[in-house]
């Protein structure tokens, strides 16, 4: 019997589990190689741990990006029906290797889908007219077809090549099925694949970054890649969660090494610090997180993510569960939100980001604020979509649960952009920045969360085109993030190497001793207040015009876009203040020239066109991430 | 050429000469200045071909000689999930204004030669600068050239800030907190309109505000008024109009000479542009509740403006609230919306083009006289009008052509500012005779500080103030930009049809479309058929 | 013998819970801190047991408790490296001694 299970168990994790999550078996080899080579014979000493490192990232980035491409072109087992509605005409575009189209009409909970083919639901009108109209324009193609019918269900609709083939706009959907995996504790998506991109992407820039500012040096290099790809395998975990236990596990795996990477200057008496009061909090924040996902859990009976959103919707419509129950359970989710608003580092736990940050090298800090911030909104756009899916009918709770996270996004946006007007320190300045930007994406799942609930009461209002937009613009607006926090970071380290300071007085007059690398940092500052032509621009564009749909279902988003407005034109002041200091200040007296690297430069440039680019082009992107967003409401 | 590359030429033409200036040695400061100055050379006789293919039978929108419609869209499809072309054009109203911004633009690049440091990153934001302007002027999708306008805002900043005057850290964060609140509200007015209409592009905008858009769908009233306030205070601050209008001063005085040209010739343009192109043909029934809202406050403007001129001790200080002052003259020729006795829109349409014309002619006097200003402050280094006098004794040719700028800027009949003026305050009769007298009586006050400056400034017997000894007679490069700046007051006083050619008949279309537009939309609050989606 | 109702058990949880949260807000020591971590962690962990036993969660509930245990082991491990650090640094292992960086 135990043979048959292992048999069972090697079948279905290597042939598929495993080779979707192969980025983070990469990630995992490198880390074990990387601590062999120091255990064996000291090969570190030759081969810097580096470019063990790099070699590990690029891999991982590679197998991340070609299972996106994958995934986008239908190809492999996620079938790739879409279906438009294009006013009023419906089309089904099938890719190029899928071999079956299969037309179920009625319901189609049972239906299993099997490799290359996809399933076509048919459902309202007339059933067997509509698929009878079908087949009708399908048998028009010149490509070959077999029908077969038994009752209710005509199967095996064959189409060889790529088709593009009208259908009537007659109650047509498609069902698009994401992989679960590990006995669904992990999930395989193009949400999950594009987020996972990103930080496989964000991983390569930073082992680049350590390489050029030379933190960690030789020794401690296989301790610090170590640290920061088993942060990353944990970010990615959270990016595909399916379950609550790794909902936890994720965001711990991702915090923990974070606490060691803070204090990883073992000598500043800063780092020890800010690490202590980061684990404390962190370790605390976990714990009753923990606590509210048990509660939530046992509750709930569940503790599958898609399970948790089916009996979320039948306790709020009050059948099978008590209201002392529905009250516990409403406990619960705010204790797990409470871990997730640590993590993003949200008003009122937002405590440790400046400390933390400041206390921490630069790099790490830049870590810090995009892939975590990056990973936990993916699990926070999972865990919203979680509570809001379930239901039938427009929840006002749930509408109120949303503004409550509206609310908080305010408090966090503007805290954020106040505070960090009397900062003297940069990388406080950068913390600051870093939760004010964590609010303006939290207003996007704030959006996102009302359109879901409540979205359905408003007549006429596009539930599914709106939501999709809400997380277009927030995962847009993490791609942009990524490269413009990344730059503002590495340009304080690339500075920060030659002056030793990061105060924002000793940056006087720098912008003409290195224009390149101080041009480099406009552009990243220019973008994170929100101006054209930078990128920072169309991420806030697309999530103000979420807002603005949202406000339509519940008028407190229309308040939170205006709030949004005008912090944009707050931050403007103390981003606008490094620039000033680096430009138009003159330069103190008998101050150390500062020389950099054309390698430096040419790796700021590297990470400032970028930011550019998503600016004046940002369509391909943009679409990617909607593309990307459409496969969480399928 | 196809229009829309060589409308995409005359726009980027400065912004590949900034990339070109990349490759200079920074120590060829001559060598860039030339190179700058041959760059806006090239733009402005790109923008006299335009002139050239200009059809002046086309009132709406036109490139290359023929009208833009569904056959011959100039535009090229850009974020397309997002329905955003990149469309160019141009007609009556923005071509006039793209000529006066390579206009201006030359001059200041030859006034530029006064810049002390740091060459290059100056004339490559001044070369971005002006891509960014004529950009503003040509671009026919609001999301186009609401970039535009942002991307403005970067090097002003800069250029601000760093070769500015003692305070230039005030006035330049000043400058761009003002114009950046103003932006992120037309940002929200620009999300209204796209959900109401599912596009960007202007024109099917103002078909949509005006209720003739094809698929039916209409700005109810209330979204109409609420848009055009957020544009209006968008755009009032660019103007500037009273109140917005603090970051005026401090930004004039404080910018390099050529800068605060442009700044006065051109940007302050870009208001009266986005009323005309996008606050009324988009919203016209708000446009109509809020007319006499526009005709209050440009008679405070004049009003105030002059009477700031008239207290000021600063001479550029004075120079930048007469633009204040001239600048309510636009906004006031455009709020007098009133059906003339004869059912006829001519006192609608005089007080239009009239607005129009006095931002042409604003453009070119405020340009010169701030070039004067900067002329005499390059010599003795302070502003202070009480320190001046006896000018006209040491530097003679000067003062005549400063003194002929000036009184374009007062408004003397056969210069560029009578027409304007003239115009906006006839029209204003007809709308209300008592705002029409003060109108007037603002240009009285106007005669009154322009005057009293240059007897401060020009006459006397001697010069009593600080650096007597750097008073040197006008050289040639400086007189040869008054000379041109005053002939073209001259020109444009005395043969004013040369511009109003152009601007007559996107004028007419404009009227009339947005009393049509305000009908409709009377008709679907009041009338039977409800037109709104 | 009796079977002992759900309630008693969450309770015994919820108990150790607000324990552990006082523990943690309260203690100067940075060790008794993290000992108010561990205290939460199990809470949280009795629940899951008991739901496991007496509710509808199933083998899923012993299993994950499983993996908390393991998980708070290690986080213990590394913050209490972190606090040895700390100590290193400022010679004092008091939560309120922290203060170069202000809050």
């Amino acid at each position: 019997m135990f043979s048959n299970l292992l048999e069972q168990l090697i079948a279905e994790t290597t042939l598929t589990s495993l080779c979707h999550f192969v980025p983070e078996l990469a990630l995992s080899a490198t880390i074990v190689v990387l601590l062999l080579l120091r255990l064996c014979w000291s090969i570190d000493r030759w081969i810097p741990a580096y470019v063990t490192a790099l070699a590990g990232a690029l891999v991982a980035l590679g197998f991340s990006g070609f299972q996106l491409l994958n995934l986008l072109d239908g190809r492999g087992e996620l079938s790739s029906a879409r279906v438009e509605v294009n006013g009023g005409e419906t089309s089904l575009r099938v890719a190029s290797d899928v071999q079956t189209v299969r037309i179920v009409s009625g319901a189609s909970d049972e239906v299993a889908i099997n490799p290359g083919e996809i399933i076509v639901t048919v459902s309202g009108g007339d059933g067997a007219a509509s698929v009878g109209a079908v087949l009708t324009f399908l048998n028009g193609d010149a490509a070959q077809k077999t029908l077969k019918e038994s009752g209710q269900r005509l199967c095996a609709v064959m189409l060889a090549g790529s088709a593009e083939t009208k259908l009537p706009k007659d109650g047509i959907s498609a069902t698009l099925e994401s992989h679960q995996h590990f006995g669904g504790l992990l999930v395989f998506d193009q949400f999950g694949a594009f987020v996972r991109g990103l930080l496989a992407l964000f991983l390569v820039l930073m082992i680049a970054l350590t390489v050029l500012t030379g933190i960690p040096d030789a020794e401690d290099g296989p301790d610090f890649y170590t640290l920061l790809f088993g942060a990353t395998i944990g970010m990615m975990l959270m990016a595909s969660a399916n379950h609550l236990l790794i909902f936890f596990l994720g965001i711990e795996m991702a915090s923990v090494p974070s606490y060691v990477m803070v204090g990883f200057l073992k000598g500043r008496r800063e780092s020890s610090e800010a690490a202590f009061k980061y684990v404390v909090y962190g370790a605390g924040a976990a714990g009753v997180m923990l606590y509210g996902i048990s509660l939530l859990c046992g509750l709930l009976g569940t503790a599958s993510i898609p399970e948790v959103s089916v009996q979320l919707g039948a306790m709020l419509s009050g059948d099978g569960f008590s209201t002392a129950e529905a009250r516990t359970a409403l406990l619960a989710v705010l204790m797990v939100f409470v871990g997730l608003a640590f993590k993003l580092s949200l008003v009122p736990f937002h405590f440790w980001c400046p400390d933390a940050f400041e206390g921490a090298s630069a790099e790490v800090a830049g870590f810090l604020s995009v892939a975590s911030k990056g990973a936990a909104f993916a699990l926070l756009v999972r865990f919203s979509l979680a509570l809001t899916g379930g239901i039938e009918v427009a929840s006002d709770t749930l509408a109120g649960v949303g503004v409550a996270i509206g609310v908080i996004a305010a408090l966090t946006v503007t805290f954020g952009n106040l505070a960090a007007y009397g900062q003297s320190n940069i990388k406080r300045l950068l913390a600051y920045s870093t939760i004010a930007h964590a609010g303006y994406m939290l207003m996007a799942v704030s959006a996102l969360i009302v359109i879901q609930a409540a979205g359905s009461g408003v007549a006429g209002f596009d539930v599914a085109g709106n939501s999709e937009r809400c997380v277009e613009g927030l995962l847009f607006y993490l791609f942009v993030y990524l490269f413009m926090n990344l730059g503002a970071f590495a340009v304080v380290a690339l500075i920060r190497n030659e002056t030793f300071s990061e105060d924002i007085d000793s940056y006087n007059g720098i912008g003409w001793e290195c224009p390149v690398l101080c041009s480099c940092m406009a552009i990243c500052m220019f973008s994170l207040v929100g101006l054209p032509p930078f990128g920072g621009f169309w991420g806030k564009l697309v999530i103000f015009a979420s807002l603005f749909q949202a406000g339509h279902i519940h008028w407190f988003l229309w308040v939170l876009l205006v709030i949004a407005g005008l912090n944009t034109v707050f931050s403007l002041f103390y981003y606008v203040r490094v620039l000033k200091a680096m430009f138009i200040r003159p330069r103190a007296e008998g101050a150390r020239r500062v020389d950099i690297l054309p390698s430096m430069g040419n790796y700021a440039l590297l990470i400032a066109i970028p930011v550019l680019l998503l600016g004046l082009l940002p369509n391909s992107v943009t679409e990617l991430a909607r593309t990307v967003s459409r496969a969480l409401f399928e | 050429m196809d229009p829309l590359i060589f409308l995409s030429l005359v726009i980027f033409l400065p912004t590949l000469g900034a990339i070109g200036l990349l490759a200079f040695n920074s120590k060829a400061v001559d060598a860039m200045r030339f190179y700058s100055l041959i760059v806006t050379i090239v733009t402005l006789l790109l923008t006299f071909q335009m002139w050239t293919e200009f059809n002046p039978d086309i009132a709406g929108l036109q490139a290359g000689g023929k009208a833009i419609d569904a056959a011959n869209p100039v535009s090229a499809e850009w974020i397309s999930g997002w329905k955003i072309n990149y469309s160019l054009g141009y007609d009556g109203i923005s071509l006039p204004l793209v000529l006066l911004t390579s206009f201006i633009s030359v001059f200041a690049c030859m006034a530029s030669w006064s810049i002390k440091k740091l060459h290059k990153g100056y004339f490559i934001l001044f070369l971005l600068l002006e891509s960014g302007m004529l950009g503003v002027f040509l671009s026919l999708d609001f999301f186009l050239f609401y970039v535009f306008w942002e991307v403005m805002l970067l090097p002003m900043y800069f250029l601000i800030g760093i070769w500015g005057g003692p305070r230039k850290e005030y006035a330049a964060i000043k400058f761009f907190l003002y114009t950046l609140a103003g932006s992120v509200l037309m940002l929200i007015a620009m999300l209204m309109f796209y959900f109401a209409g599912d596009t960007f592009s202007l024109p099917e905008l103002a078909q949509l505000g005006q209720g003739r858009h094809p698929s039916g769908a209409t700005m109810d009233n209330w979204s109409q008024l609420t848009a055009f306030t957020l544009l209006f205070i968008g755009f009032a601050i660019k103007i500037p109009t009273f109140p917005f209008h603090t970051w005026l001063p401090d930004a004039h005085v404080e910018a390099p000479t050529p800068i605060s040209m442009i700044l006065a010739g051109v940007l302050l343009k870009m208001g009266g542009y986005g009323i005309l192109r996008i606050a009324f043909p988009l919203c016209p029934h708000g446009a109509h509740v809020a007319a006499n809202w526009l005709v209050a406050i440009g008679v405070i403007s004049i009003i105030y403006g002059a009477f700031a001129a008239l207290a000021q001790t600063d001479f550029k200080r004075l120079v930048a609230y007469s633009s204040v002052s001239h600048m309510g003259y636009v906004v006031l020729g455009m709020g007098v919306w009133q059906i003339s006795q004869d059912g006829s829109f001519d006192h609608w349409s005089m007080g239009m083009n009239g607005a129009m014309f006095q931002m042409l002619g604003h453009g070119v006097s405020s340009a010169g006289m701030f070039f004067m200003v900067g002329v005499i402050y390059d010599r003795v280094h302070h502003r202070d009008l009480n320190q001046f006098g006896g000018l006209a004794g040491k530097m003679p040719l000067y003062a005549g052509l400063s003194a002929g700028l000036f009184f374009a800027g007062l408004g003397l009949p056969g210069l560029c500012g009578f027409i304007g003026e003239i115009f906006v305050v006839l029209s204003a009769w007809n709308k209300s005779a008592v705002l029409a007298i003060v109108a007037a009586g603002g240009v009285i006050l106007t005669a009154g500080y322009i005057l009293w400056t240059m007897q401060r400034v020009f006459l006397g017997p001697e010069y009593k103030g600080p650096h007597g000894e750097e008073i040197t007679p006008i050289n040639a490069r400086e007189a040869t930009v008054g000379f041109v700046l005053l002939a073209t007051a001259i020109l444009l006083g005395v043969y004013p049809s040369i511009m109003f050619d152009m601007m007559r008949g996107s004028m007419a279309l404009l009227v009339e479309s947005l009393e049509q537009g305000y009908q409709v939309a009377e008709q679907a609050v009041n009338g039977t058929a409800s037109l709104t989606k | 013998m009796t079977e002992i109702p759900l309630n008693s058990v969450l309770w015994v949880g919820a108990i150790l819970f607000v324990c552990g949260v006082i523990c943690m807000t309260t203690k100067r020591n940075g060790i008794g801190v993290l000992m108010g971590v561990e205290l939460v962690l199990n809470g949280a962990n009795i629940n899951f047991v008991a739901f496991s036993r007496y509710g509808k969660l199933g083998l899923d509930g012993q299993v994950i408790a499983l993996f908390v245990i393991v998980l708070a082991a290690a986080e213990a491990a590394v913050a209490i490296a972190i606090a040895l650090n700390f100590y290193n640094n400022h010679l004092t292992i008091d939560v309120d001694q922290g203060d170069t960086l202000r809050g």
